[in-house]
């Protein structure tokens, strides 16, 4: 009946027997052998500081490839005490910075004296109040002529007209397609040749509300088609008309649906503001590259990336708390 | 002729006359007619597919019959020169999903078709809304918003709105079908109300309890035709079709 | 008991339409601000005055006001409101045709001009700017997808305190940067800490971070749509965790990434336009060059199509895949 114990046993069955089922991969033992196996190996692998030849980067990087898939092994396992998924991520991220510590060639001496100059910052802060400020007058006037444009059309693209939907829809897919920078670029560098002079800030105004309304359009639309056919019946059968029942019916409920995504779209409209320095509007990308060049030092521009951070990062965290609550709202 | 005297029953409210319906290519309704008289309730059973809910929707064009002539109130209603929205507002509906709008309170609910078809002010909307509401027995409820009442308060909500507009004729589609068993009463109960006071009401149900109690006439429909009508009694009691026959007995 | 006791409003007639149902209203309405329009219109190259502005917005409001009384209307034929529509469009167009300011007989040779394309190698160039282009796009698609896909796994399965705080901190920065200045941060600045990258590494280097951390939300919220009971129940009929991903979780989950990630593709790829400002000769900066070169817009025109043959395509499957997504 037990097999293992007849003489025909092979040596793999009486291993289990005495050993439990466990594959190897179960074994923390073997797994922490495994993975500290592997790093010794990687740091024998690895050449001096500097660039490595062709060949022995590959080697290196299929090395800690290999390393990498042992850890995620561990690590999507379930059954796996918390200590030890903690001990693979480490060691991953641990590695990550070593390597860049070692191999970038960063010269970490001078880092601080040319990413944060402040001393030799007179005069900068102005700039980036004037830039902060044509950041926030564009971002405004593109967000509300866009919203007005990307309401009208959402709507009339939730009709189901098959000339609107032909129209609208070559539309919306034109500037979602068209990259930002370049429509900025014809609409200010090309326009003049055949006579239509817009001034930087209104090109870039343009371009930004042309693909964002494509955007929106898409937002409002899918937003009106959440609501249910039973609930503009309903109002049809009280008597309201067309236009009642989408102005007090449909749009009020579309609205919670559309506000998360619709945020979205706005925050990456501040971001996309940025676009505008290669038109020249004096926003704060701009002045900022206008002062690397006046102080001979990347602090400016270094400094305008925290600004934008320090205003997107919470602007993205309100969207996502946003999100959460509708959908909280939607569940209900 | 138009039914301005109104003199127990002989002068009909609803004519549908050879009413087809095609979606696409599928034949729905195929010839149509039906007479319901002033103050009487009539109920559509069916198999689910034989079109009686699309035959219901038709009485107040949210399905806008293919060919036929509607006729409500002696006017017919399915040509270009009628306002529909003024003829709906005289039919009332209540669907099998409720449809309250739910970014609106209870009452919010009822004056909306008040204050924007029939044109009264807010002040006097909000009494009719809250004399329905208290009709149908949630007078409390007014200020809550649909997804915090149940489904049988939805639904008397819904019969509420429907009440407020004072329409000439209620239609119900599947209005308990939805609702979990012990709320099915509550609903039927107010209905029944309603057809003792007498409303004309078209009614969409299988519940056969309240059909034999409170319907005038029972209309048997299959695959698009009607195919048996009657009183109660005869339909649901010793119905002459087969099909007729075989629905019943799967339903009991 | 009884029904509210008060007379009812008075009703209004059924067979009496309002105004904004009458065909022969609104058609007049339409074809007045059509007529307003074409009379009122200064002629060509005319500057607008004031005046003239607001009858014109007022017109315009008179037509799209009317056109969508008419296509909210379930009951309007289907030919009123696709003429109504067409018209719409027709005004705008003819409003653009006579008040941009454009000079249109020079559209042709400024905008059209293909013989200045063929100067030179200017067609080369322009399709060496796409093929460049195409490559910033592959090799930043592959690494941010790999890293993405990376990311997304820690976060959601492996869900470690610590390893979430820094994943989070990561896409939140990538995410809130405006790509264009990553770019210049990362080529203009790091050269000062003696971190030399080309102009492409610096790019592909860029756009993969910020797509990297995009792509870790897009694969997570398709990992995390899936139900826990659909891991449990593979994993209790004795699948390891790795083939659970494998057959049940994956396979799910690629339906509701796969809307999300092809708007990234495309977003990817409209990016590169931008890596122009860190001297990549793609397709717009080639352009941008010959434009200046010739004093003519043609080329500036056939890179913005170049854009378009690649990526409308996309969009439209895009849009499609959009609509098609199974809802929640």
């Amino acid at each position: 009946m037990n097999e293992s114990e007849s003489p025909q046993a092979s040596f793999l069955d009486r291993w289990r027997l005495r050993f439990g089922h466990l594959p190897w991969y179960r074994r923390y033992e073997a797994l922490l052998l495994a993975v500290a196996l592997w790093a010794a190996g990687g740091a024998w692998l690895l050449p001096d500081a500097g660039r490595p030849d062709l060949p022995v980067a590959l080697a290196v990087i299929a090395w800690y490839v290999a390393w990498f898939l042992l850890v995620a092994t561990v690590l999507v396992d379930r059954e796996k005490p918390i200590w030890l998924k903690r001990i693979g991520s480490l060691s991953v991220l641990a590695l990550f910075a070593w390597l860049f510590v070692r191999y970038s060639g960063t010269r970490w001496d001078r880092v601080q004296d040319q990413f944060f100059a402040f001393d030799r910052m007179d005069g900068v802060w102005e700039m980036y109040a004037q830039g902060l400020a044509v950041t926030l007058q564009l971002s405004a006037v593109a967000a509300a002529i866009s919203l007005v444009l990307g309401l009208t059309l959402g709507v009339l693209r939730s009709l189901h007209n098959p000339v609107l939907e032909l129209f609208i829809g070559l539309y919306v897919d034109f500037f979602r397609a068209m990259p930002l920078i370049v429509s900025m670029v014809v609409i200010f560098y090309a326009l003049p040749f055949i006579g239509i002079r817009l001034p930087a800030f209104w090109a870039a105004t343009l371009a930004l509300v042309l693909m964002n309304s494509a955007y929106q359009t898409e937002i409002f639309r899918a937003g009106i088609e959440s609501v249910t056919r039973g609930q503009s019946d309903a109002a049809a059968a009280l008597g309201l008309s067309g236009v009642q029942t989408m102005w007090h019916i449909v749009l009020p409920q579309a609205f919670r649906t559309i506000i998360p995504p619709l945020t979205n779209n706005l925050v990456s409209l501040v971001k996309d503001t940025a676009v505008a320095y290669v038109i020249t509007v004096p926003e704060l990308l701009t002045n900022a590259q206008h002062a690397v060049v006046w102080k001979r030092t990347p602090t400016p521009l270094i400094l305008s990336m925290f600004l934008y951070l320090a205003t997107l990062i919470p602007a993205i965290h309100f969207t996502r708390w946003l999100e959460r609550r509708s959908a909280r709202w939607v569940a209900r | 002729m138009t039914g301005t005297g109104a003199t127990g029953g002989r002068d009909p409210m609803i004519q549908m006359e050879a009413i087809h319906k095609y979606f696409g290519p599928h034949h729905v309704l195929k010839g149509l007619d039906l007479r319901v008289e002033r103050g009487t309730v009539v109920a559509l059973m069916g198999p689910s597919g034989s079109g009686k809910s699309t035959f219901l929707r038709c009485m107040n064009r949210i399905e806008e019959p293919s060919s036929g002539i509607v006729r409500i109130d002696g006017m017919r209603i399915n040509e270009l020169r009628v306002d529909i929205d003024q003829v709906r507002a005289d039919i009332g509906m209540v669907f099998q999903e409720y449809n309250l709008f739910p970014h609106l309170t209870a009452l919010a609910n009822i004056t909306l078709g008040l204050v924007h078809v029939r044109g009264s002010s807010r002040r006097e909307a909000e009494e009719v809304g809250r004399a329905a509401l208290e009709r149908v027995g949630l007078a409390d409820q007014a200020g809550q918003r649909p997804p915090e009442l149940s489904g049988g308060q939805q639904q008397r909500v819904a019969i509420a709105r429907s009440l407020a507009m004072r329409p000439k004729v209620l239609l119900f589609d599947e209005p308990t079908s939805a609702l979990d068993p012990e709320m099915v009463h509550e609903v039927l109960d107010t209905m029944r109300e309603l057809a003792q006071e007498g409303m004309t009401m078209v009614v969409v149900s299988h519940e056969l309890g309240f059909l034999r109690e409170a319907a005038h006439r029972v209309v048997m429909m299959d695959d698009g035709r009607i195919v048996e009508e009657g009183p109660p009694d005869q339909v649901l009691g010793e119905p002459e079709n087969e099909r007729t026959r075989a629905f019943l007995g799967k339903l009991l | 008991m009884s029904v509210p006791d008060r007379p009812p409003p008075p009703p209004k007639r059924p067979d009496w339409l309002p105004w904004h149902r009458r065909l022969l209203v609104l058609a007049l309405a339409l074809t007045a601000s059509v007529a307003w329009v074409l009379m009122l219109a200064p002629p060509l190259g005319a500057s607008v005055g004031v005046l003239d502005a607001i009858g014109l917005l007022l017109a315009f409001g008179t037509y799209l006001t009317a056109t969508v009384i008419i296509q909210t209307d379930r009951h309007k034929p289907l030919w009123l409101k696709n003429v109504t529509v067409l018209g719409l469009f027709a005004l705008l167009a003819l409003l653009f045709y006579r008040h941009a300011g454009g000079e249109w007989d020079r559209l042709g040779y400024y905008f059209f001009n293909f013989e200045v394309m063929s100067r030179g190698d200017a067609w080369f160039q322009m399709l060496r700017g796409l093929w460049l282009a195409l490559q910033v796009f592959l090799y930043s698609l592959a690494l941010s997808t790999v890293l993405g896909l990376l990311l997304a796994v820690v976060r959601s399965i492996v869900n470690d305190k610590l390893l979430n705080v820094v994943i989070d901190a990561y896409s939140d920065v990538f995410r809130a940067v405006p790509p264009i200045v990553l770019l210049l941060v990362t080529y203009s600045a790091l050269p000062y800490s003696g971190i030399v990258l080309s102009p492409f590494q610096t790019g592909v280097v860029a756009l993969t971070l910020i797509e990297a951390a995009y792509l870790c939300e897009v694969f997570r919220s398709g990992i995390e749509a899936i139900h826990r009971n659909q891991v449990l129940s593979a994993r209790s009929i004795g699948l390891s965790a790795w083939k659970a991903m494998r057959l049940v979780v994956l396979p799910q989950a690629v339906r509701i990434v796969v809307p999300d990630y092809t708007n990234r593709v495309i977003g990817l790829m409209k990016r590169t336009a931008e890596t122009s400002v860190i001297a990549i000769a793609e397709i717009l900066q080639s352009a941008q060059q010959l434009q200046s070169q010739h004093v003519n817009a043609t080329p500036l025109i056939v890179g913005a199509l170049l854009y378009m043959v690649v990526l409308f395509p996309l969009a439209r499957v895009a849009s499609a895949l959009e609509r098609s997504r199974p809802r929640a």
